[in-house]
């Protein structure tokens, strides 16, 4: 009996107390890494592919506004929006690249640090032009501050945006890291680690920062013709991330491969192409057939009219495909480009200098037409039809932003110049409300509603947001 | 650890004997031969002196003498006294004791206990009634049976999971498990059900894993329903736990035994859809147009009713052999068991089979031993559904009704599709779905020792392990493959559960008053997992379903591992069976907690009392047994594993390129044990000489210091922070009346009924978190979580309705520019805001069964039903956007493109003094405007799906006939037993759509209410014959 029992209390406590410490240890997940097996090369490219979502995101939501494509309804309760952006930027790009600044700093590895601040101020410049206010100052400090409050777009322009753009260029200009791993950057999706590149798009981010806050400064513009003109040399340095066959574009598949496309090219590009629109009349842009493809047979490409429900109208026959430019598989996200430069000169030298604004006019619509592939001989003809052509007298603003806006197909730039001229019809002719319009009483819609992630998780929201609220920039 | 054995060796070094005459004898049922075994064989006054009897009834006692009185007792019979004398040899016949509630149930640790005894509730449903319903899933036999537990079926995908929730939703987390811990024979086993993609979607039914038992190798289930019930389990049955027993051997002569059953499956409740507008816009008519928004459908033009073509007549077969028998030293049960199913959409089966195999020896008359084995192998095949639009339900109800489904192959193979937004169902159901096959192994291993008359040693080991292969084939020639351009899925998923369990128990009569039962155990168990899934995109050619055939893939691993070891002790003593304390205490030890948290320790306390028994009321011939009960219990539990902290995981590569990025959760790195408190107050009444017995019971249970995943600000770098915090308190009431109509030597008539009314409530909220929305479906209709408000609760927006009691419009429509106002826009109220509209949760459910035997004739029928509650029909707003649905009444296809005055009253004065007028303004009920499922009033509650999901059912229905045995006695057979049952034959519900019962979001979510996507539940109806020889 006492034997038996012995025996047991041994099995009893051997089984208990000579596994207890390795079965419990066992608490580290086997699939992950901690913090420290994170290096500056691998955080990288997740970064701009992140950059990158947070381009398309705020183009694929906000395209119908500059009126590039139409179809779906515009409301206040339309489940989908620009709240689909808050988790790519402040999830996925912000922490990212905050994590390759603060570990590149601590390295002295400002090559990666610049590029990473680079990338920070477009995001941070993109997400000010669509919510206006937003976290930055209190953002990404995880459990330390779980309700962060926003900044004021003017703090996010006038402090932040900029602070992060002359960091860059700082950056970007000191001596190479002593760490031989770190001197050259690695695994860059965007330029190879070609840190003279990263200057020029440090400063192309720049040139679009003094056009937007020239609406505050009028100093500014000048500063933008500069920067732009010290950025990319040709669209071959455009800043901008191309997607791969196994990897495609995520336009190819939102509307290039769909069989079902929630939007239909609208009524308003085609027209202007087609010449039918407001300018370039009796003119039509070879780019038509490369941006979008002719579903029938009838000669006449006639666009989705703003408001209308795709399938409503059935005699739209232009698609975006898997042949059409912007929606092929291999597509770039275009984040800022050579072309978009010099449609700034053009703009911002119009009233002071306009034999280069008319110069950088041509430089830009040439570069447009180039990157897309148009034979040099329909550019030629092109460029030298009279309607397009003009000289420096002649040429309008109209000119200016109605090329910048064929340019600019599908980039959410776009969107940020109609509300810099507040849908103005002398700059935008023939641009009309959409017919269809579930918000009351038909306006332009002037920014994003809130998040519809924040409401109830953060207690420190701004109050009084409508779509139609003018944002700081625009007043 | 060290503490328990110390406690233990004084506990054995205190009792002592000091016997000196030698008594032997035999103790037999009544008048009978039989031998009783177990019997306690007391000397009164001595009450450390006791043996039991053996497997015959014998007994060897050593008393003090002549004038020592031995005392006989045994669960269900009279307790007898015999005074010693001269006698050595003693023979004893124990009578039967018709007053005892006899039944005997197993709780915690297979510990089989007479109900009189429990101090908590505990209710049992055994095998008949599981297999007389032919469910394959053993968790829907259980449905409206048993008070307190809610059972849904994810709806009629052979292999569906159902899910089970016991007491309520306990938790913040809309995607926490909520499933109770299942206990096979001891050893717990998985009910996980892994979903695809995770909690919150269930694309392809997956099943729940307890589904993998054979329904018929279940002896019984126990459901053990709170705290204080399942307290000895430990954290993994802080949501209650289901012990089941199952078949063992039985010792006599070999039996076998075959049971055959074929089955009849249709869908039985299908939404109505309007047949009088074909394809179109605008009322004209455009063949590629996918909206049924054209022309009426000209006379005499087909027209196709979507159900009738999506749907066939699926098939159940199943055919179970077993065996059984053995001697009293050692016995056997074996069993083979195959189930082949046939769905009511086109790609959809499942089949499986079973082994089982059971033995026990008795090596001695202190060495017990036993063991099973239990092998699994099922094969399904599901074609994609869920909750998005993608699905082939969602496509059948958009499709027009002027287009004829079956016809959908082109001569080349590829699909005709009328329009581009939607995918031919059929065509779907063939292009898009999972098939999946698991291979299951469930061993255990047992033994008792008997130290001594009193101590025992009770150890028991298992394992589970299974093996899961799914592969999600999405074919390049389906519309979702737009951006994949063909996909496939290959996981594997394995599961491994190792369990020890140790058990020392020892029971003694301390005296004439008082017996004490104290048991100490220990528990290891050791949880593997492993999920490896290799994926990827780009067909390479068109009709090859392998990762192979892929342009690009790539592999995951995500392994887990999760150790829990537990010492518990448990002190059950009694007075004069009268009264009963349970005292439990147990402490676990997690891997999954911060080291400084991961011990920690729970107590419960019950107690029951059998006043009859004082009041001697035991003869009344009315009011012949009362017992009231009252207890406090607590049950920690841990996290998940791997939840602590923050961690980089690796991205797929792009441009040859792989990244990391930090996740996107972060836990708390201070972690403590989440823990549900108890209380629990029942009382069980029997009258008329137990022919009516009644059990209710008031339950109280606070989930406390939750671990949950909080949703934070975005701008925080994480979307999820795990912490502790908030409290949920559920309320419930649970009333079971089993009566006796009628019972004569050929007929009986026995009637079950159970009643739950559960109340839950949201105490607190983690700080700083106002609200936990779960809005898949926003902005229709939302479920939030929020302090004062319950676990369910709906949010949307109403029609705008006058709110003026002195008005003589009040309660009436409020009409702006012709249409209805919502959500008070007319005031200014704005849209964003939502108004609470309903609970998913219902007022009270239940269920109950007749059981009719006449000779050799029985019948049973089981309602059940639930009043209250809401749902929302994610499907019926696809309808709509389609324009194909139609109102209950046939009102809107009627009024269709007409010019309507709505019913309703018009403010002509100011918002702050309104004044009403009738409304004049003709509106005509277009398409674009009237059905199209973004117009503003189409989102209100009225008209966007949500409706009251009160159910009458009739659960079951079985007749059954026996062949007399005197027919049998030249046949080799013992029994012969033909049947024939029905499920789901009639139900009555105010909910329009499919059965409003069956939750989209699958088995082990948290989400209920909203339905309408699934494969649909059938109307089974099965022809079963059973032969014993």
């Amino acid at each position: 009996m006492k034997k038996i029992l012995y025996s047991t209390a041994i099995t009893f406590s051997a089984l208990f107390m000579g596994s207890c410490g390795d079965l419990l240890d066992v608490n580290n997940d086997p699939s992950r890494v901690g913090g420290d097996a994170a290096t500056l090369s691998t955080l990288l490219p997740s970064a701009e592919r992140f950059t990158s979502t947070t381009q398309y995101g705020s183009a694929q939501y906000g395209a119908q506004y500059p009126q590039y494509l139409a179809g779906q309804t515009i409301g206040q309760f339309s489940p989908y929006g620009f709240d689909q952006l808050w988790q790519p930027f402040y999830t996925d790009a912000f922490p990212s690249l905050q994590d390759i600044i603060n570990r590149a700093e601590e390295a002295g590895a400002y090559n990666y640090s610049g590029i990473a601040k680079t990338l920070l101020a477009l995001n941070l410049m993109t997400v000010a032009d669509i919510y206006g206010d937003a976290p930055y100052s209190q953002a990404n400090q995880g459990t330390a501050n779980l309700y962060p409050c926003y900044d004021k777009m003017e703090d996010l322009y006038r402090v932040h945006i900029i602070n992060l753009l002359d960091e860059a260029l700082a950056d970007l200009a000191k001596p190479l890291p002593t760490v031989p791993s770190l001197r050259a950057v690695q695994n860059d999706l965007i330029y190879g680690g070609d840190l003279a590149k990263w200057t020029k798009a440090a400063k192309a981010i720049r040139a679009r920062y003094f056009l937007h806050l020239s609406e505050k400064d009028p100093a500014a513009l000048a500063t933008a013709a500069q920067e732009a003109a010290a950025s990319f040399g040709s669209f071959s340095e455009d800043l901008q991330l191309v997607y791969e066959q196994q990897n495609p574009n995520p336009w190819f598949g939102f509307l290039g491969n769909a069989t079902n496309k929630p939007m239909q090219p609208s009524s308003y590009i085609v027209d202007l192409m087609s010449g039918r629109g407001g300018r370039f009349q009796g003119v039509s842009d070879p780019r038509l057939p490369v941006y979008m493809t002719r579903t029938s047979a009838t000669q006449t490409d006639v666009g989705l009219t703003p408001g209308r429900i795709v399938g409503d109208q059935t005699n739209v026959n232009v698609n975006m495909t898997p042949t059409s430019w912007h929606t092929r598989a291999v597509a770039p996200i275009q984040f800022i480009t050579y072309a978009e430069m010099q449609f700034i000169i053009a703009e911002a030298l119009f009233n002071t200098n306009r034999a280069e604004s008319h110069a950088a006019y041509r430089r830009g619509i040439e570069a447009s037409m180039t990157k897309v592939g148009v034979p040099v001989a329909e550019i030629s003809a092109y460029m030298n039809n009279p309607a397009v052509a003009l000289t420096p007298a002649t040429l309008t603003l109209q000119d200016i932003m109605l090329q910048k806006y064929l340019a600019l197909f599908l980039q959410i730039e776009t969107w940020t110049d109609m509300r810099r001229y507040q849908y103005d019809q002398n700059v935008y002719p023939r641009l009309e409300k959409p017919v269809i319009n579930q918000l009351p009483g038909n306006p332009w819609v002037q920014r994003s509603n809130l998040a519809d992630e924040e409401p109830g998780v953060n207690t420190c929201l701004p109050t009084g947001v409508t779509q139609t609220s003018v944002l700081w920039l625009f007043q | 650890m060290m503490k328990y054995l110390f406690v233990l060796c004084m506990l054995i070094g205190g009792f002592h004997s000091y016997a000196q005459s030698r008594i032997t004898g035999r103790v037999t049922s009544g008048n009978s031969k039989e031998g009783l075994a177990g019997v306690t064989v007391l000397e009164k006054g001595n009450p450390t002196n006791g043996v039991s009897t053996g497997v015959d009834g014998d007994f060897t006692i050593s008393v003090a003498g002549p004038n020592s009185v031995l005392v006989f007792s045994f669960i269900g019979y009279i307790t007898r006294e015999v005074t010693v004398g001269n006698q050595q040899n003693i023979n004893v016949g124990l009578n039967e004791d018709a007053r005892a509630l006899e039944e005997v149930v197993v709780t915690a640790f297979g510990v089989e206990q007479e109900r009189k005894s429990l101090s908590y509730a505990v209710q049992q449903v055994d095998s008949k009634l599981i297999q007389e319903t032919n469910q394959p899933n053993a968790l829907n036999a259980l449905r409206g049976r048993v008070a307190g537990v809610s059972i849904q079926s994810a709806g009629g995908a052979p292999g569906a999971g159902a899910t089970i929730v016991i007491r309520g939703i306990n938790s913040l987390n809309p995607s926490a498990n909520n499933q109770p811990l299942f206990v096979v024979d001891g050893i717990p086993i998985s009910n996980e059900t892994n979903l695809t993609g995770g909690r919150g979607g269930d694309t392809f039914s997956n099943t729940n894993r307890f589904a993998d038992i054979n329904p018929d190798d279940i002896a019984s289930i126990s459901v053990l329903k709170g705290p204080a019930a399942s307290a000895l389990y430990g954290l993994r049955a802080s949501n209650g736990a289901v012990i089941i027993t199952t078949k063992s051997g039985q010792a006599g002569k070999t039996t076998f035994n075959f049971r055959t059953s074929a089955s009849i499956d249709e869908v039985y409740r299908t939404p109505p859809m309007q047949d009088r507008y074909g394809r179109g816009s605008n009322g004209v008519y455009i063949p590629t147009e996918y909206r049924a928004d054209g022309p009426p459908i000209p006379a005499g033009e087909p027209v196709y009713d979507q159900w009738d073509q999506v749907f066939n007549t699926g098939h159940q077969f199943q055919n179970n052999f077993s065996f059984s028998g053995g001697t009293e030293q050692a016995t056997f049960y074996g069993s083979v068991g195959r189930l082949d199913q046939t769905g009511v959409v086109p790609n959809s089966e499942f089949d499986r089979t079973t082994v089982k195999i059971v033995g026990s020896l008795k090596t001695s008359e202190r060495l017990k031993i036993d063991g099973s084995a239990n092998f699994i192998n099922s094969n399904g095949t599901n074609p994609r559904s869920g909750t998005g639009g993608s699905g082939v339900i969602s496509y059948a109800s958009r499709y027009a009704p002027d287009v004829n489904m079956l016809n959908y192959l082109n001569p080349d193979g590829t699909q005709i599709r009328y329009a581009t937004q939607l995918d031919n169902p059929l065509f779907f159901a063939e292009n898009a779905y999972q098939d999946e096959s698991l291979n299951r192994i469930i061993g255990n291993m047992g033994l008792n020792y008997k130290l001594s008359d009193w101590l025992s040693v009770d150890y028991r080991a298992g394992i589970d392990y299974y093996s899961n292969q799914r592969r999600i084939v999405t074919r390049p020639t389906v519309l979702i493959a737009a951006t994949s351009r063909g996909s496939i899925s290959e996981q594997t998923l394995t599961y491994q559960e190792i369990n020890s369990n140790l058990l020392i128990t020892g029971e003694r009569q301390l005296n004439e008053n008082f017996g004490l039962t104290v048991s100490l155990g220990n528990q290891v168990t050791m949880i593997n997992s492993t999920d490896v899934t290799g994926s990827g995109t780009n067909f390479i050619l068109p009709d090859f379903n392998s990762v192979n055939n892929l342009g690009q893939y790539t592999v995951r691993s995500f392994p887990t591992e999760r150790n829990i070891i537990g010492a518990f002790g448990d002190a059950k003593l009694n007075y004069k069976e009268t009264v009963f304390l349970n005292v439990t205490g147990r402490n676990d030890w997690s891997s999954t907690l911060p080291v400084k948290n991961r011990s920690f320790f729970y107590p419960s306390v019950s107690l029951a009392y059998i006043f009859s028994e004082t009041l001697g009321l035991s003869q009344n011939r009315f009011f012949n047994y009362g017992k009231v009960r009252a207890s406090y219990a607590e049950v920690g539990k841990d996290a998940a594993p791997y939840l602590l902290g923050n961690y980089y995981s690796t991205q797929a590569p792009f441009l040859g390129v792989a990244g990391i990025r930090r996740s996107e959760t972060i836990g708390s790195e201070s972690l403590r044990p989440e823990r549900t408190k108890g209380y629990e107050f029942g009382v069980e009444l029997a009258f008329l000489g137990n022919r009516l017995k009644v059990d209710a019971n008031y339950a109280i249970q606070n989930s406390v210091d939750q671990i949950v995943p909080i949703p934070t600000s975005r701008a925080t770098g994480f979307t999820t922070y795990v912490t502790n915090a908030g409290e949920i308190q559920n309320r419930v009431l649970e009333l079971v009346l089993d009566a006796s109509l009628v019972k004569t030597n050929d007929f009986s008539w026995n009637s079950i009924f159970n009643f739950t009314r559960l109340r839950g409530e949201v105490l607190s909220m983690p700080e700083g978190v106002d609200v936990i929305t779960f809005q898949p479906e926003s902005p229709w209709v939302k479920q939030r979580i929020q302090t004062g408000g319950r676990p369910g609760d709906w949010y949307g927006w109403a029609l705008s309705r006058v709110e003026d009691p002195g008005n003589t419009a009040n309660g009436r429509l409020v009409i702006v520019n012709g249409y209805p106002d919502v959500n008070n826009n007319w005031r200014g109220a704005a849209l964003a805001e939502d108004s609470y509209i309903g609970n998913a949760f219902p007022d009270f459910e239940g269920g109950w069964n007749n059981s009719f035997n006449y000779k050799n004739f029985s019948f049973s029928f089981l309602f059940n039903f639930r009043k209250g509650g809401y749902a929302f029909d994610i499907n019926r707003r696809m309808r709509y956007g389609s324009a194909g649905g139609e109102a209950p009444t046939g009102a809107e296809t009627e009024l269709r493109n007409r010019l309507v005055v709505f019913d309703g009253v018009v403010n002509t004065g100011t918002v702050e003094s309104p004044v009403w007028v009738e409304n004049t303004t003709p509106v005509v009920l277009d398409v674009q405007n009237f059905y199209s499922q973004s117009f503003r009033y189409r989102l209100a509650k009225e008209f966007n799906g949500f409706q009251e999901a009160s159910v009458l059912r009739l659960q079951n229905v079985n007749i059954s006939y026996s062949l007399p045995k005197t027919w049998l006695a030249k046949t080799p057979f013992s029994n012969v037993t033909a049947s024939v049952t029905g499920n789901n034959l009639w139900m009555t519900s105010p909910f329009v759509g499919f059965d409003p019962e069956q939750s989209a979001y699958g088995p082990g979510s948290n989400v209920f209410g909203y339905v309408g996507t699934n494969i649909p539940a059938t109307r089974s109806v099965y022809f079963g014959l059973n032969v014993t020889f």
